[in-house]
């Protein structure tokens, strides 16, 4: 039997950015990255490990936003112009610095990595990442956990309890016209719990979620093996805890691999280094420099004077890193397992886009961790929080404590000075979406169509993600057009429904806008 | 508010009011002008804007009608601009920039791109390197960037007629309240509103809303208050707020109540009751009699390694920190 177990728990989320009243839209940016740099790598690797028959366990959960945005044809389609203006740039990159072989070298990796992505993209997978998911997790190396609908930060909408069950709801039911079954757990975004959120949880046939440490360590009664395994709520929903040390050698500015001078470091972009006359074509607009996704240097150290990337060098030392991680979880591992009686779980969550995006390297980290913990299978097994459940069945019985994953760990992110304006607006709608939902109870034709759309509007002003880029002053601008967008829309029809002077045409200008969730049924709010 | 009541007032106490009302544009308008505009804003039903967006607005306008933007040059306007952060502003015209400083964000014209921004290169760590591990969601860096959805935009309006209290936990020793009390200002009048206090007053709750709680915080606010910070709390604990009215002369109504909201856990539980539990249609996995507490003896871990309350100034320190020695390979 292995000594430790390791749960690794990415969670792939982006907020739904899809503006076709524009020909092009920077923020969309953020999907075309990590499609390219996250999701694609993340399915090779799978992929790989299918080929291989490597006992892979890796735990995924795909956010209803995401899955809306990689399945919809405009975006689709303008992923791969994207692609193809940065093969394109590359191309032209080749040809500029051929007389410099590092650079030269790294311009053909650059090349490559856009070709094959658009190969990938368009050839094998036919623009369907959702469905190259669903086949892994029906392969077996895969387990896709649902998410709330919009990533709506549960703990702060709780003042309408309908509200949070309609996130769960819509949440499961977008899992289950994506991947044809019912999910076994569900990411609570931002790991944001409170004491009764479970019995919600438990009324959708939610088997288990993920918290962060202190939810466990400060549960009640007091968990006997702490983090090590996971604890039932009184509901019977398992609640698993992050593994502290095994976030902190990944996520530390201090310890953390991602700052290993070999890697490449984010920031230095030809977005930025090269003459803009060169490289307008390839910005979108309005035109400001932005990242390209072409960067030429490695980390170096506290200089900024970097050199050149070397990718050769850069895989040995995440394939170094990965046999340290292994080695430390083994090690950790070791040090409890014969105060229990079963080998201690430890629970990695990490947000996805972390590997490749931020950190370049973090796929190559992530396979040789697969790898390695497969080539050993004495040491270091992965396993599924579902599965888990079906080995170790026999749990304690306690509660968490309310908790996020956030600074400080509670709510405050979510609630600071610059963003707590949010909520009572979003009280407000909730509390007329019910109420609407009960004036209409079976409405039909533009009605109907009118209360989808509210529920749309309501459901996309309650993501997570305006909150957080508020607070932190990234795209603030954007982030609070956006939650007044939808606020303002969902009134509008509100009042409109209310006073039965319904515009169809202004209906169906801004469906066509936010169409996430097509078979959205209002009536989860009853 | 009466066209009388108004008349009786001074341009200044006027110009409060207007400003309280988000009026703009309102600092140079003749005593008849102000009661006029005051009066029309009143006659709406309802109040196009919520407390929280008037508040917002009212204080961007009397910023800029306090140094007299109206009179300024296009330079002069540019630096107060800059003073105050306004990116994206160098090209913009006289009026766009008046608009821009008195916060019409959401109706002011596109605005001219902002000058090119290279973000600082010594960057020895990717951005994952958070001092903790908040999400960090994809984003450009932060170019300032006239994104064109802001440009139709509404604030969302507020129909509400009746009072509503809402309590929330932000942490395991602050709440935040926030109240609209649209009937009561209504029934009492904006003026003599003006004139009383809000006294929020912070009731703990037993287990299940149960009503034998004590009191434990109370303080005034002005009335046109709308939101509150409460600290200095306990954690897990529930709690209840009231929001009372007192008037200039001294009598004091009950105009709301609030939620139970309870604040999160900071400490070990102090109970080490252990229930083990098998979902139906398993077979146990384990005797339940064979298990050690790994907790707290067996655990220890650096003083702010996790993040509840230990490096939150002012926050009381947290009993038997958890020390756990990261192994060194």
């Amino acid at each position: 039997m292995a000594k430790g177990l390791l749960a690794l728990v990415l969670h792939a989320h982006l907020p739904f950015v899809r503006h076709p009243e524009y020909e092009e839209f920077l923020e969309e940016s953020w999907l075309y990255e990590a499609i390219t740099e996250t999701y694609i790598p993340l399915l090779r690797l799978l992929e790989r490990a299918v080929q291989d028959q490597i006992p892979c366990r890796l735990t995924l959960s795909l956010s209803p936003p995401l899955l809306n945005m990689l399945d919809d044809a405009l975006l689709q389609d303008r992923y791969v112009r994207r692609l193809e203006r940065l093969i394109a740039l590359a191309a032209k990159e080749t040809a500029r610095t051929r007389s410099d072989l590092a650079f030269y070298r790294l311009a053909q990796m650059y090349l490559e990595l856009f070709t094959q992505a658009r190969a990938t993209f368009v050839d094998r997978y036919h623009c369907n990442l959702p469905q190259a998911f669903r086949q892994l997790q029906d392969a077996g190396v895969l387990e896709i956990m649902s998410c709330a609908a919009t990533h709506g930060y549960l703990p702060l909408l709780h003042v309408n309890e309908k509200a949070v069950r309609a996130q769960v709801r819509i949440g499961i039911d977008e899992y289950q016209r994506f991947f044809m079954r019912a999910p076994a757990g569900i990411w609570l975004p931002e790991c944001g719990y409170y004491p009764g959120l479970d019995e919600i949880l438990q009324a959708y046939g939610i088997r288990y979620f993920i918290v962060d440490t202190h939810a466990i360590m400060y549960a009640t009664p007091r968990p006997v093996y702490a983090t090590y395994a996971p604890v039932y709520c009184p509901s019977g929903v398992a609640a698993y805890g992050r593994d502290a040390d095994s976030s902190k050698q990944v996520w530390s500015s201090h310890e953390g691999y991602p700052g290993d001078p070999q890697y490449r470091d984010f920031y230095r972009d030809i977005g930025y280094d090269l003459d803009e006359a060169y490289i307008r074509p390839y910005l979108p607009p309005p035109g400001d420099r932005v990242p390209l996704g072409i960067k030429y240097y490695r980390i170096t150290g506290h200089t900024n004077e970097k050199a050149p990337y070397d990718p050769q060098q850069a895989r040995e030392r995440a394939t170094e890193h990965a046999r340290h991680f292994v080695a430390e979880r083994t090690q950790h591992a070791e040090r409890f397992a014969e105060k229990m009686d079963r080998p201690p779980l430890m629970v990695a969550p990490y947000d996805a886009e972390l590997f490749g995006h931020w950190w370049f390297e973090g796929p190559w980290w992530l396979e040789s961790v697969i790898r390695q913990a497969a080539a050993e299978p004495g040491t270091l097994q992965l396993i599924t929080p579902a599965e888990y459940l079906q080995r170790f069945p026999t749990n304690q019985i306690a509660t968490p404590a309310a908790s996020s994953w956030g600074a400080h760990g509670y709510h405050a992110v979510w609630l600071s000075d610059a963003n707590r304006w949010i909520y009572r607006h979003l009280h407000q709608a909730a509390d007329r979406m019910v109420e609407l939902a009960a004036r209409f109870p079976q409405a039909e034709g533009l009605q109907r169509r009118a209360l989808d759309q509210a529920a749309r509007e309501l459901l996309l002003a309650q993501s997570s993600d305006w909150a957080f880029l508020i607070e932190q002053g990234t795209a603030p601008q954007y982030a609070t057009a956006r939650v007044k967008q939808h606020l303002s829309r969902f009134t509008q029809l509100y009042e409109t429904l209310c006073a039965d002077r319904l515009d169809e045409a202004w209906l169906s200008t801004i469906a066509s806008q936010d169409n996430i969730f097509p078979a959205v049924d209002y009536r989860v709010y009853r | 508010m009466t066209k009388d009541e108004l008349t009786k007032k001074t341009v200044k106490e006027l110009l409060v009011i207007a400003r309280r009302k988000g009026l703009r544009g309102v600092s140079r308008l003749r005593k008849a002008q102000l009661i006029a505009t005051l009066l029309a804003a009143m006659s709406a039903p309802l109040s196009p804007h919520p407390p929280q967006a008037r508040r917002r607005v009212s204080v961007r306008t009397s910023r800029v009608a306090a140094t007299g933007s109206g009179q300024q040059t296009r330079k002069q306007l540019l630096a107060l601009a800059k003073q105050q952060g306004l990116t994206g502003v160098s090209r913009l015209r006289k009026a766009q920039l008046l608009a821009r400083l008195v916060g019409a964000p959401f109706s002011a014209p596109p605005v001219a791109p902002p000058p090119l921004h290279i973000p600082p290169l010594p960057a020895a760590l990717p951005p994952v390197a958070a001092p903790h591990p908040t999400t960090p969601h994809i984003t450009v860096p932060a170019t300032p960037h006239p994104s064109p959805v802001q440009t139709h935009l509404q604030e969302p309006p507020s129909g509400q007629q009746e009072n509503r209290v809402v309590l929330l936990a932000r942490d395991p020793y602050q709440l935040y309240a926030y109240w609209d009390l649209p009937a009561d200002q209504t029934r009492i009048g904006q003026s003599a509103w003006e004139e009383g206090q809000l006294v929020v007053r912070v009731i703990t709750v037993a287990a299940h809303g149960a009503p034998n709680g004590r009191e434990v915080i109370t303080f005034t606010l002005p009335a046109t208050a709308t939101e509150s910070y409460i600290s200095a709390l306990q954690p897990a604990t529930s709690y209840r707020a009231d929001i009372c009215y007192r008037s200039a002369d001294g009598r004091c109504t009950v105009l709301g109540r609030s939620n139970i909201a309870t604040t999160p856990r900071a400490t070990l539980s102090a109970s080490t009751t252990v229930q083990w539990f098998t979902p139906p249609g398993y077979a146990p996995s384990l005797p339940s009699t064979t298990y050690t507490h790994l907790l707290p003896s067996t655990l220890s871990r650096e003083p702010g390694s996790w993040y509840p309350g230990h490096d939150v100034p002012g926050l009381p320190s947290l009993p038997a920190p958890l020390v756990l020695p990261v192994p060194r390979s």
